[in-house]
């Protein structure tokens, strides 16, 4: 095995080659919640300190998205990644760079897109930062390297939950609004009708939550 | 035999920690500030595919050394040739600079002591030895060093000083010696070894690694529990030793009664620190 965690590890870099933009924007909201830029409120997202906030273009996104008043994850979300597109464009470039994802295919899943470095990149992070050594000290690491399921029991999973219980998603827990991404991604690669976060989406979760290792289903047929 | 170098070719001294898994993510979180691993053998002597990914891990990122428990090289009927090849194969498969295990008995027969023996200092021990460590070298590929264990109680019909039989042992087998300082604590405490003696005794050049640890009393006696952080006895040791040179390897053995691992690396640092202040006196 390459020595392939020569630099620190970025959790938004490590959630867009596990499982693409999704995934990095849901890391970029936990960032942001824990350095104080974003609170979580009642299930919901909203604007706290937007100067606390470490200025990468995902997180800015989230502030210019939301307002003092909290909206639920997956709204926040969707508003977020309207404002996202260059972020994530530079984001995606830097990946392309560093040789970690392909150059991008239309309407094919990121995570499909990731090269063997890339694969080999994440095993190697996957296995040297377990989930339960460092959820209580980085939950945007842990989600972003192991996926929803590493927020259970965390102060995130109270709102996922609640994020669940009022989408179409069958699942339950955290996983389940997570995973309906993962879903929704693996419809684009798999043909599924390219839902994002609307009823595939809750399918996904259903799975339970395989979580957020939903979206590594959704890969799987993305590729 | 003069020992491998670590990390650079030029021999730079390293400074590295006992692996544990339960403080993996820690451990790559600072990574820049450890410089190897010792690995324990008998953690991975059946590779599992689990086992073997967190080797690859491990092994592509810091240079490794392992430590075994079980070879047992005071054995008066020879080595256990089937654990000697379940080494082996763990050894061809991490390519550690080198391997060690402990200068005792761990068996007698079929019967396994848990615990390491200690040899009484004779010749007779030295030739035990030495064969034994013929046996070893010939079917472990990697280097071999043997580490000088705490003695519970002294053996009677001592024909050699504990540091001239270190020596003795190491130059008649031919390998390495991996000086545990806090043993000597130990041993100074428990059987009354000299351990400025030892430290003087022992031949530098055969000396491939050191082990800082600390234990805690226990009665009127030392356990060399591993459990605690290195006590200023063992730390004056280290110096004594650094002063003629330091080891190409000194690694923080801590076994249990874990820290926050910012504990260990401030202990590493100030391992790192007393090597070369005493190097530079």
């Amino acid at each position: 095995m390459e020595a392939y965690l020569t630099t620190s590890i970025e959790p938004i870099e490590v959630a867009f080659v596990r499982a693409g933009l999704d995934a990095a924007l849901d890391v970029a909201a936990v960032k942001g919640v824990e350095r104080g830029a974003l609170a979580l409120e009642g299930g919901g997202l909203r604007v706290a300190e937007p100067a606390r906030a470490d200025g990468d273009g995902l997180t800015a996104a989230f502030i210019a998205a939301l307002t003092a008043t909290p909206v639920r994850w997956k709204t926040a979300r969707a508003n977020a990644k309207q404002r996202a597109r260059a972020a994530s464009h530079a984001l995606e470039q830097r990946l392309v760079a560093a040789g970690l994802l392909h150059e991008t295919t239309p309407w094919r899943w990121v995570t499909g897109r990731r090269t063997r470095r890339g694969k080999a990149w994440l095993a190697a992070a996957q296995l040297a930062y377990p989930a339960a050594q460092i959820i209580a000290t980085d939950p945007a690491l842990a989600l972003a390297l192991h996926g929803p399921r590493a927020l259970d029991g965390t102060r995130y999973h109270a709102a996922t939950v609640a994020a669940a219980a009022t989408s179409t998603s069958d699942g339950g827990g955290c996983g389940a609004s997570f995973a309906g991404d993962g879903g929704g991604h693996g419809g684009h690669g798999g043909g599924h009708g390219g839902h994002g976060d609307g009823g595939s989406g809750g399918h996904g979760g259903g799975d339970g939550g395989s979580g957020g290792c939903g979206g590594g289903g959704g890969c799987g047929g993305g590729s | 035999m003069t020992a491998p170098a670590v990390v650079a070719p030029s021999g730079t001294p390293a400074y590295g920690l006992l692996y544990r898994a339960s403080q993996r993510a820690a451990l790559f979180g600072a990574r820049s500030r450890v410089d190897a691993l010792e690995i324990v053998a008998e953690h991975f002597l059946d590779l599992t595919a689990e086992q073997r990914d967190e080797l690859d891990l491990l092994r592509a990122h810091f240079p490794l050394v392992i430590h075994a428990l079980g070879t047992s090289v005071g054995s008066a009927d020879g080595v256990d040739e089937r654990y000697l090849e379940r080494v082996a194969r763990l050894v061809a498969y991490a390519k550690p600079r080198w391997w060690s295990d402990h200068l005792a008995f761990t068996r007698a027969g079929t019967v396994q002591l848990g615990a390491f023996a200690p040899l009484p200092r004779t010749h007779e021990a030295v030739e035990v030895v030495a064969r034994n460590v013929a046996r070893v070298r010939a079917v472990v590929d990697a280097p071999f060093a043997l580490e000088n264990p705490a003695a519970p109680f002294a053996v009677a019909g001592a024909q050699y000083a504990p540091g001239e039989f270190l020596a003795a042992v190491a130059n008649a087998a031919d390998c390495g010696l991996l000086l545990d300082v806090e043993n000597l604590h130990a041993d100074a405490w428990n059987v009354a070894t000299h351990a400025d003696a030892v430290i003087a005794a022992v031949p530098l050049e055969r000396v491939f690694e050191v082990h800082v640890a600390g234990g805690h009393h226990a009665g009127t006696g030392y356990a060399d529990a591993h459990d605690a952080p290195v006590p200023a006895a063992t730390w004056r040791l280290y110096a004594a030793l650094c002063r003629r040179g330091a080891p190409p390897l000194t690694v923080l053995e801590r076994e249990s009664a874990l820290p926050p691992f910012d504990a260990l690396l401030r202990e590493l640092d100030a391992a790192r620190a007393l090597a070369n202040e005493m190097v530079a006196a």
